[in-house]
């Protein structure tokens, strides 16, 4: 996944750190996504309402997308 | 809560921030970069690393800072890993300091002496003091910085008493009061209070807010507290941001801090509220007071530290195993990271004072790496030794490359706001290293003579031989005295030097006017009298830069001297200091007295 998102970035011609804030928030924007689509589906049996949403969007985008994708970026060497 | 009551809380979030940033900056800079260089050279045992970065980082008040040179300090290769993790350890119990401060305007009572605690009553008077300090001080003096300190925690208290008084009427809003019991849920609590430090990059700043908060009374300790643990998570942003671009090892420094402030807020939440089902804390249901806030932040970070302590080698591991070598490419990698112990991380500029210390060591490592070239290049005069002549080579590459470094670095930090000692210090070693670069560059010359007369098996008349002998115990002393007078900042020294400059141009000449008078007699070659020319001008040169390097330090001390009128600015009692070290200098290096020895033991 971050390999896809980086490789989409890099066709781009912005400066390396400008490169870098995309990729960071592009991740965050899918996980939260993703979290989100996974809560659409499991609020029908368990755990509705906002706060989970914000819950199953919101810790996928912070760790998975921030966490992780910096954690990418790093062994890429950038 | 209406619009209005919504922009004060903004203007007195502003006013927080801003007084959180003055007085951090003003005690740093009062501190004048020592608390930094305490931290690089004091931290080889874990603890006394733990209990530095507390201290340090209690001072200068923002944990990120803290954080964010020690990945300075590890990309530089100043640091190991391993010294770290205490400092980071550290500096997440340091950061507590802040919210015990914040936590004043939760005093509550009529008596006297709690009256003259609240913030309110004692911030005016602090303002007022700071600000008669820092009008009627000179720039950039102490008493100016005090008052700064001064002024910047008034209106820190000033803005925490502002926020709290805007959000009192949130009190009565039942939305409000819904929304706050919404994060009484741990899991998105903790969301929160990360996203909100992560966006701020200040855990001081968030907990600040979360007290200011707790004024409304809505606020209970089953929110608070998994507010605050996320707040430990998302205070790892900026050391994270910091490490883009740094080596590896700086990457793991980072990594480091967020597996601390994971673990450890992961652990807190399984324990705690794994015991909440059992025990069931009565306390989370209390509106919480900011002194409570305080309480937790403290104990959790101090329980962090002592439980993660033992495990500082396992984290260090882990972060290794998280940004691994690559394998032979990984190796050579490694090779090209390691630091050359000259260059300075820019990551250091953050804090000015510290950045001129650094500045202040390299161009002292690099006067001794020049008073060692010469040394070898005078030595070789005297006796061939290729090594000697390589190691002069590989010093006089690694004097321009400190010239490079700190030259581009110094006019970077030129920009920054320095102390008046350290901006002439700037001056004096702007001035200096170009100086100690030629030293070097004239140590290469003499030594490429010396190889041209060794290829050539050439050598020096006896006679010709002890003036230049003379000569370099001449040259050597006004190396040693001048880099020493450098170093050491000694003035006293420093006017020792011109006497010993006017004797060695004195010297030169009459060591020229031996030759030529040997030439015309025969003794000597005119291929050696070139050289000989080369060797005495090389020499000469080195004492003018010493002289440069002097002159320049003595102006430093004495605002507004003119180098050029160094004479005319002596004062009758400097004129006779400087008379005196002459003849005394000219005495201990005459050729003519030694002459005449030679000329009797023949």
């Amino acid at each position: 996944m971050y390999k896809m998102i980086w490789n989409h970035i890099q066709k781009s011609s912005l400066a390396k750190d400008k490169k870098v804030i995309l990729f960071l928030f592009c991740c965050v924007i899918t996980f939260s996504l993703l979290g989100a689509l996974v809560w659409a589906a499991a609020a029908r049996f368990f755990l509705p309402g906002v706060i989970w949403l914000i819950c199953f969007a919101g810790y996928p985008g912070c760790f998975a997308g921030y966490f992780g994708g910096v954690l990418f970026l790093w062994r890429q060497e950038v | 809560m209406d619009i209005f009551n919504l922009l004060t809380m903004i203007g007195g979030l502003a006013l927080f921030l801003y007084g959180m940033t003055a007085m951090g900056n003003g005690l740093s800079k009062m501190a004048g970069g020592k608390l930094e260089s305490i931290l690089e050279k004091l931290t080889s045992k874990r603890i006394f690393a733990v209990i530095l970065g507390a201290a340090v980082t209690a001072v200068i008040q923002s944990s990120s800072a803290t954080t964010v040179m020690v990945v300075g300090f590890v990309n530089s290769g100043i640091m190991h890993l391993s010294q770290a993790v205490g400092i980071i350890m550290g500096a997440n119990v340091g950061t507590t300091i802040t919210s015990w401060l914040l936590s004043l305007t939760g005093i509550e009572g009529s008596t006297l002496w709690l009256q003259l605690l609240k913030p309110s009553s004692f911030s005016p008077i602090l303002a007022a003091i700071g600000i008669i300090l820092t009008m009627t001080s000179k720039e950039e003096s102490r008493k100016k910085d005090i008052g700064n300190i001064l002024l910047g925690f008034a209106i820190l208290m000033f803005g925490m008493e502002t926020m709290s008084d805007s959000v009192a009427p949130l009190a009565d809003n039942p939305q409000f009061a819904g929304i706050l019991t919404a994060f009484s849920n741990p899991i998105l609590g903790m969301l929160a209070g990360a996203v909100l430090t992560a966006v701020i990059q200040s855990s001081s700043a968030s907990v600040g807010i979360l007290q200011a908060l707790c004024s409304t009374g809505a606020v209970s300790y089953a929110t608070a507290i998994p507010i605050i643990m996320g707040q430990n998570i998302g205070t790892c942003v900026t050391s994270i941001i910091s490490s883009f671009g740094a080596n590896k090892n700086a990457k793991r420094a980072a990594t480091i801090h967020l597996l601390f402030n994971l673990i450890g807020t992961i652990l807190f939440m399984i324990v705690f509220y794994g015991l909440n089902v059992f025990i069931d804390f009565a306390f989370l249901k209390d509106s919480a007071n900011a002194a409570g806030i305080a309480v937790i932040h403290s104990l959790f970070n101090i329980g962090c530290c002592l439980v993660l302590y033992p495990f500082a080698n396992t984290m260090v591991k882990l972060a290794a195993i998280i940004i691994p070598e690559k394998g032979e490419a990984g190796q050579e990698e490694q090779q090209k990271e390691i630091p050359d112990n000259i260059s300075i991380d820019e990551r250091f500029m953050e804090r000015p004072a510290f950045a001129m210390e650094i500045c202040r060591n390299r161009t002292q490592m690099m006067a001794e790496e020049t008073v060692l070239a010469i040394k070898n290049a005078l030595s070789v005069l005297d006796v061939y030794d290729r090594k000697k002549c390589e190691k002069v080579y590989e010093l006089e590459e690694r004097t321009d490359r400190y010239e490079d470094v700190l030259g581009s670095y110094l006019v970077k930090l030129s920009s920054k706001n320095l102390s008046k000692q350290d901006s002439q210090s700037m001056s004096l070693m702007l001035h200096s290293i170009s100086d100690l670069e030629r030293i070097a560059d004239h140590a290469v010359n003499i030594v490429e003579l010396v190889e041209e007369m060794h290829k050539k098996e050439l050598v020096f008349s006896k006679t010709a031989t002890e003036e230049v002998r003379t000569l370099c115990e001449a040259v050597c002393d006004i190396v040693v005295g001048t880099v020493n007078s450098f170093n050491g900042g000694d003035v006293a020294q420093a006017m020792h030097t011109e006497p010993l400059e006017q004797v060695i141009d004195g010297l030169t000449k009459e060591i020229k006017k031996n030759h030529i008078r040997r030439l015309r007699k025969g003794k000597c070659t005119i291929e050696l009298g070139i050289i000989l020319e080369d060797i005495l001008s090389n020499l000469e040169r080195v004492s003018d830069h010493c002289s440069n390097i002097a002159v320049e330090l003595i102006a430093i001390n004495e605002d507004g001297y003119d180098t050029h009128e160094y004479f005319n600015m002596l004062s009758p009692d400097d004129l006779a200091v400087f008379e005196a070290d002459y003849e005394k200098m000219k005495i201990k290096y005459s050729i003519s007295k030694q002459n005449d020895k030679m000329k009797k033991k023949k």
